[in-house]
């Protein structure tokens, strides 16, 4: 449904070009509830926004091609954009209180983007609004409409910006990072929520987040990235068992996991994650790999299959 | 105090007059005071709704401002309510296009806008529009020849008069509040929320006029506030160069005369405009700020 | 990137301080230049004269050539914005720096005196000052200077007080500095980038309000010429002399622009991230 080819980012900061995606490519089946992972500043979000076209004036897509049910998404007019956002693509972001604007009502926002999508009048709009917010388990959902952003927990909100989401009906959702702001026990709650819109209205979901957790839990797919680059894919059950990429394997070691008992002890990352001004040569993630190998800081490894998925690391081409 | 050639006495009496009326005159009115206990005398009257009585036209103070003031008000409340009708969609379009010819030409603009002594642009004003075309009247607020014209002919005539003190303050004013909607807009512009309202596929111009504009536009009621004072004194320096009969004309005029019952009246009557103006302004920031409401 | 290198690299803010420079130069070289006196005039004729080749840009009222007064004129009306804004600075930052260091009922009561003479429209109060002294060029920098000081007064204020609870000077604090020396050591070149630029525009300002009162006849009195004395009778010739007002106030909108420019420039390049909202 979406396929995503070799799409590359880059932004302006000062003197300098920043590819913040370099070159990635991946697919979001109908139905499907797909993780992208990645530390932040790996260019997850970034990804999600050169998706949708609403890159900061300093960015912009450089190359690659974004396909929409078979349709080039690239190159579109902000005619056709007002049509494609919301009602073909939703997404909801990281910070929930943040994306509600703190000067007009939850019913203001809600009636606002309901009437922009269906044609009905105000008081059509605002039951509309309260059936939606009832499905996405806000209590007291009559009270809510009157009430402003700040009036509402993190939680709260982000259930409010999923119902504007919902209201719109999209095909496909994309989540960039919706519980990172939020108390654990919330997190849980929404992601939960996001699982079972999925599975009730067959949406797809694009969920951008670093909570290996949650995405083990959920996804039907899964992509990692680093800076900029997607270094492994595949099913979770393969990257959560069995991760291939010394970066993926890290990632694993660092969750102190509960459930699982595949623990990475002795992979420890050294170093910081590099500044995307300045990329390391070669793979990128060779400075603070512990298996780099001379050929590692020369050239780029491709993602080579490996079972169900793949990985972008010479180790795994050799093993082949 | 007295060795300064700015003494009252010395400007309202005959300068042939004899030493001796010369004291009994300042004796009269107070003059021969310390200062210090004429200004408590002035206070206390002052709390008592007395302001004393003009050294030059022996007119109550109190009704000396009375007279005044409505022509300054209808100058300051048109040339606000147009800074304030321009500037708003000037700076959130150029904040919006940042980097575009338009902000760039708007920016360079308001930077000379700004550096204008407003004074010297009412010269220019006049010179150009009055002196040198006719167009409109140099001084004033009415043709004296139309005393006893209809109503609708002195309307027109004094619209005429307020066009260049009008345009004078307007361009003085719009300069710094046209960058503050710029950069307000920026700022708002940059925010998640907007971000979040573009994703819903909500129309540019809902997104500017609608979700931008009600959060832009808080900062600028306290901005109103401060600019102010400067405002309101620059108007009267206005008032004075157009011969606009207000109270800014009436201060003026009062500094070269030394009528310092007037001067302090209308120090009084501007400093309290100013601070109604700011109350004014704070309770319309709550009013249009949800945050603070319930705050409240 | 140094702020200063930052700063220099924009070409508006090189014009601005070589214009800057030029004025400053000539105005100050002048003095050494007999040829050019500001109060000369030839007693044939003692009214306004156009630009011609003799008089660029032509003579004022008395017959006295308008750009020898306009480069003398330059240099009182630096010298009272300098002192006006060395005053403001002084006492602004003086008082910022109590209010906000040691709070409490002092902060309470130099808070209340600014905002009571925030309240007063500026011009209005130091014409009536200027009207019960006898007005002179120092009490023009004077009037000036005491006038203006009350917005760096509450900046410094607000950098302090979030200074003062930052880890470094809680260290400071930690290893016994206290009182005069952690404020002057500690603190206070913190504040410094926002007075600077504060200081530059505050520059533009006093040029601004020396004009007005100066054109009201109660700023820089006559035999000196400043740019803003040099309007006061322009008023009165605009028929006959445009060119009477037309020089000295291009000159002052140049100047003021020119320090805004600077003013501007330095605050975007000594605080790179700042979205600069708070431009006055």
């Amino acid at each position: 449904m979406l396929k995503v080819r070799d799409l590359v980012t880059q932004f302006r900061v000062d003197d300098h070009t920043v590819y913040a995606v370099d070159g990635i490519s991946f697919d979001v089946q109908e139905r499907q509830l797909v993780g992208l992972v990645g530390e932040s500043g790996s260019g997850k979000s970034v990804t999600a926004l050169s998706i949708l076209n609403l890159l900061a004036h300093n960015g912009r897509v450089v190359s690659g091609d974004i396909e929409w049910q078979g349709n080039s998404l690239r190159n579109r007019s902000q005619k056709e954009w007002t049509q494609i956002l919301g009602r073909e693509i939703g997404m909801i972001f990281q910070n929930p209180q943040a994306s509600l604007n703190p000067v007009f009502t939850i019913g203001d926002q809600m009636i606002e983007t309901i009437r922009l999508h269906t044609k009905c009048n105000k008081a059509e709009a605002s039951e509309k609004a309260i059936s939606l917010l009832r499905q996405v388990n806000l209590a007291d959902p009559e009270l809510r409409m009157n009430d402003y952003p700040h009036q509402l927990s993190g939680g709260m909100c982000q259930r409010v910006m999923i119902a504007m989401t919902l209201s719109m009906s999209p095909r496909l959702l994309i989540a960039d990072e919706p519980t990172g702001a939020l108390d654990v026990t919330i997190q849980a709650q929404i992601v939960r929520l996001l699982a079972s819109l999925n599975e009730s209205l067959g949406m797809s979901v694009l969920l951008i987040s670093h909570d290996l957790g949650v995405i083990n839990q959920f996804c039907d797919y899964v992509y990692i990235m680093y800076l900029g680059k997607i270094v492994e894919e595949g099913p979770p059950k393969l990257i959560f068992e069995s991760p291939q990429h010394p970066y993926t394997q890290a990632l694993l070691a660092a969750v102190p996991s509960v459930h699982s008992n595949h623990t990475y002890s002795g992979m420890v990352v050294s170093g910081e994650i590099p500044s995307p001004i300045n990329l390391p040569t070669g793979c990128r993630f060779h400075p603070r790999c512990p298996f780099a190998m001379d050929r590692c800081t020369l050239a780029v490894p491709e993602l080579y299959p490996v079972g169900d998925g793949k990985a972008a690391c010479f180790l795994v081409e050799s093993s082949n | 105090m007295k060795l300064a050639p700015g003494d009252p006495a010395s400007f309202l009496m005959d300068p042939q007059m004899k030493p001796e009326a010369r004291e009994q005159f300042r004796r009269d009115w107070g003059l021969d005071e310390p200062i210090p206990l004429q200004y408590a005398k002035w206070l206390n009257q002052a709390v008592n709704g007395n302001l004393g009585y003009s050294l030059i036209s022996h007119q109550p103070v109190s009704d000396a401002i009375a007279d005044r003031l409505p022509a300054t008000l209808l100058l300051m409340g048109v040339s606000f309510a147009l800074i304030l009708i321009i500037s708003l969609p000037l700076g959130v379009w150029s904040g919006a296009k940042k980097g575009s010819v338009f902000d760039r030409i708007t920016m360079l603009t308001s930077f000379v806008g700004f550096s204008i002594p407003t004074f010297w642009l009412g010269l220019v004003l006049i010179l150009i529009f009055s002196v040198k075309l006719n167009w409109l009247p140099t001084s004033g607020m009415q043709d004296p020849m139309l005393t006893d014209a209809a109503l609708p002919q002195k309307i027109a005539d004094i619209a005429k008069h307020m066009v260049l003190p009008v345009l004078t303050i307007v361009i003085g004013g719009l300069a710094g509040l046209t960058r503050y909607h710029r950069f307000g807009t920026i700022q708002v512009l940059s925010q998640e929320y907007i971000l979040a309202a573009r994703a819903r596929g909500i129309p540019e111009w809902r997104i500017l006029y609608i979700h931008a504009l009600k959060n832009a536009a808080l900062p600028l009621i306290t901005i109103m506030g401060i600019q102010l004072p400067a405002l309101v004194g620059g108007s009267f320096v206005i008032e004075s160069i157009f011969g606009w009969p207000g109270l800014g004309q009436l201060g003026i005029s009062a500094v070269f005369a030394r009528d310092y019952p007037i001067l302090m009246g209308i120090l009084m009557m501007s400093s309290m405009l100013i601070v109604v103006g700011n109350l004014a302004a704070d309770f319309c920031y709550a009013k249009v700020d949800p945050r603070i409401r319930t705050r409240i | 990137m140094k702020p200063l290198q930052l700063f220099w690299r924009n070409w508006q803010n090189r014009v601005a301080v070589y214009f800057l420079a030029v004025v400053m130069v000539i105005s100050a070289g002048s003095k050494f230049i007999a040829a050019i006196d500001p109060n000369y005039f030839d007693p044939a004729h003692i009214y306004p004269v156009a630009p011609n080749a003799h008089h660029w840009l032509g003579t004022d009222d008395m017959g006295r050539d308008i750009l020898f007064r306009l480069i003398a004129g330059a240099q009182v009306s630096f010298s009272i914005a300098i002192m006006a804004v060395g005053i403001s600075i002084g006492v602004g930052v003086i008082l910022g720096l109590i209010a906000g260091y040691w709070g409490g009922w002092i902060d309470a009561c130099l808070m209340r005196i600014v905002d009571f003479l925030m309240a007063i429209p500026t011009i209005f109060l130091i014409l009536v000052i200027q009207s019960i002294l006898n007005p002179n060029i120092v009490t023009v920098m004077v009037v000036i200077g005491l006038t203006s000081w009350m917005d760096v007064c509450r900046m410094v204020r607000a950098e302090v007080m979030s200074i003062k609870e930052r880890p470094f000077v809680l260290a400071a604090q930690a290893r016994g500095i206290r009182g005069l020396r952690l404020i002057l050591v500690h603190i206070f070149p913190h504040t410094l980038s926002p007075v600077i630029v504060a200081a530059t525009l505050g520059l533009g300002g006093a040029i601004l309000t020396e004009s007005v009162i100066s054109f009201l006849g109660l700023g820089v009195q006559p035999p000196y010429a400043s740019w803003g004395n040099m309007l006061e009778n322009s008023l009165a010739y605009m028929n006959d002399a445009p060119w009477m007002i037309l020089s000295p106030g291009i000159m002052i909108t140049m100047t003021v622009l020119v320090l805004n420019v600077i003013g501007d420039g330095l605050r975007a390049s000594l605080n790179p991230k700042e979205n600069y909202v708070k431009s006055s």
